[in-house]
């Protein structure tokens, strides 16, 4: 009896133990597959302000991200991190409405960025634009 | 109780009694060389460790010519433990090809092939070539230029076999000459194919040992009771992996594994190029042969002697009738004797 | 003996915690591949880490394995003895 309750014991260490040891390897494996950390901002030239004439729409990748150029009919610039704020779809500009759109749950975003109708939560994420000699500076974070 | 209930509701379903009895009633002859019973056994340890650390490196690792050994180098240096996880799959190559030479002269010594292991002989006998594929298809895959040369030249060799030599060296390589197309193909059969052939003939190998179980020798005298297999083999198995996982670990942190500079076609042969250690009796060899031996070229010999030596290798327990009827057969012992020193030695004259 | 090996497993859990090592301390900051914003900088040098946080990192992974092995030779031992009762009785 005292036996078999010594050798309990010593099976219960055993598996305990092992599975401490194995906390430091999985651990390693979990880092070594977690994937790498975006630096901070990104600020780069995108694009010259020739390629976005008023009333258009352009999307640009900074840092592996779609950014969202438009210029208004009145010829203000903005920028918007361009995945719809819905699932992530890509969202592009339409001239005749004047909006901004995403065909994949037909959400629709005025040129301010702001929700008007369909799925979307929240209004497109609007970045920091700046025209120097002709070129848009855009920061992504 | 939950644990019962789900002992009992598995028990009903699939044969764990059939198991249980059969593990009961396996032994392990305890003799001197009971030792040497555990190089399968870590030779295993360490694919399954090659299997884990290459799904991780599969990751990152990119099968083409410009990114081949940028990724190697960005796994080193930016990805956390990237180094360590290649250094260990690198090492635990190497220290599997040795456990599994080891087993080999264990087997061989020992005489474990005689019948009715012979399937065992020759499944393990496919297995170190697989294995020895893993090394070879393995070796290119950072795209260093030491590498790349061995590459050039191992992939050369089969070109001189009769009839099918070109055609084969063409297979290898993806054309004419080592390119992209090498590297996909290497990256295929080093992460796709090999495995599942491997995992094939583990299973058959593992399922014959546990069929059979392990082989007594013919003339040593068992020392004591036979030791069980469950549970006290198993833990003195896991206790060589401990062992074996330490010094692994050792090896591959305080001697990280290198990386050369990336190859380059253009470039003439750097200095050193040499195969990996496992594949220089066969490099040595070559470079010793006179070019042509009579009428033959002295690859073509070296090619024919290595296939004849292979095919009476692997029907090696059909040809040994004494061990049949459990007699020490001196003459095969002593040419099994004379080709490992022939391989030692020819090894070091490469080294220094 | 059960109080050596309590004894042997408290010890080594206390020079594991109180080595400041591991991965969740480890100084290994990633830089995003070069794909930012036209900034090409392809390295081809590898660079290990230092041999003092190497030998920290061996510590780390080899301190638990230690214990489980002198845990395994301990049952091993336990099983072994047991072995031989039987061959006794026998």
């Amino acid at each position: 009896m005292e036996k078999n309750n010594r050798r309990k014991i010593l099976n219960l260490i055993i598996w305990g133990w092992a599975g401490v040891t194995s906390i430091p390897f999985l651990s390693t494996v979990f880092r070594f597959t977690s994937p790498p950390k975006r630096e901070g901002p990104i600020t780069a030239a995108v694009s010259t302000t020739e390629e976005v004439p008023p009333n258009s729409g352009k999307t640009v990748s900074l840092g592996n991200r779609p950014v969202l150029l438009i210029t208004t009919p009145e010829g203000e610039r903005r920028a918007f991190l361009a995945n719809c704020t819905h699932l992530g779809c890509v969202v592009r500009y339409r001239e005749e409405e004047n909006d901004i759109y995403c065909a994949c749950h037909h959400s629709v975003f005025d040129i301010e960025g702001k929700n008007m109708s369909g799925p979307a939560p929240r209004p497109l994420p609007q970045l920091p634009i700046e025209i120097e000699n002709d070129n848009i500076v855009v920061t992504v974070s | 109780m939950i644990q019962k209930y789900f002992k009992n509701w598995c028990g009903e379903r699939l044969p764990l009694d059939t198991i249980r009895n059969h593990f009961k009633n396996k032994f392990v002859p305890r003799h001197r060389h009971t030792i040497w019973y555990y190089l399968g056994g870590l030779t295993v340890f360490f694919f399954v460790i090659q299997l884990l650390t290459g799904v991780l490196l599969m990751i990152y690792y990119k099968p083409t010519m410009e990114g081949a050994h940028q990724s190697v180098v960005y796994i080193i240096n930016e990805v956390p433990f990237g180094w360590l996880i290649r250094s260990i799959h690198s090492w635990a190559a190497n220290l599997m090809i040795a456990t599994l030479l080891l087993h080999l002269m264990r087997v061989f010594y020992l005489q474990a092939y005689r019948p009715p292991r012979e399937l065992m002989w020759m499944s393990g006998f496919i297995l170190l070539f697989l294995i020895l594929g893993f090394g070879f298809t393995g070796y290119l895959l950072p795209w260093d230029d030491i590498a790349f040369y061995a590459t050039q030249i191992g992939t050369e060799v089969p070109k001189s076999i009769p009839l099918v030599g070109p055609t084969l060296v063409a297979l290898l390589r993806g054309g004419e000459d080592i390119g992209e197309a090498t590297i996909t193909r290497m990256y295929t059969l080093h992460v796709f194919v090999l495995p599942i052939a491997t995992l094939l003939f583990v299973g058959i190998h593992l399922f014959l040992s546990q069929y059979y179980g392990a082989s007594k020798p013919i003339t040593t005298r068992p020392k004591g009771k036979d030791i069980p297999f469950y549970p006290n083999f198993v833990l003195r198995d896991l206790r060589t992996w401990c062992i074996a996982l330490i010094l692994l670990i050792g090896v591959a942190i305080l001697m990280p594994w290198g990386l050369g500079e990336e190859a380059d076609i253009l470039r003439p042969a750097p200095e050193g190029v040499k195969p990996e250690w496992y594949f220089i009796p066969m490099y040595q060899t070559l470079n010793i042969l006179p070019a042509r031996i009579l009428i033959f070229d002295g690859e073509t010999i070296l090619n024919s002697v290595l296939m004849i030596g292979g095919f009476v290798v692997f029907l090696l327990p059909f040809l040994d009738r004494k061990a049949k009827q459990r007699e020490r057969n001196k003459f095969i012992l002593t040419a099994g004797t004379l080709v490992i020193l022939y391989c030692i030695v020819i090894t070091v004259s490469a080294y220094i | 003996m059960y109080a050596k090996m309590i004894f042997t497993i408290f010890v080594g859990t206390s020079l594991l915690f109180s080595l400041d090592t591991g991965p969740n301390t480890v100084v290994c900051d990633l830089v995003v591949m070069q794909v930012q914003a036209g900034q090409n900088n392809i390295e081809t040098k590898i660079e290990f880490p230092s041999f003092e946080y190497r030998i920290n990192l061996l510590l780390y992974f080899v301190f638990p394995v230690l214990i489980l092995l002198i845990l395994l030779i301990l049952k091993i031992r336990q099983l072994d003895l047991h072995l031989d009762d039987d061959s006794r009785t026998n």
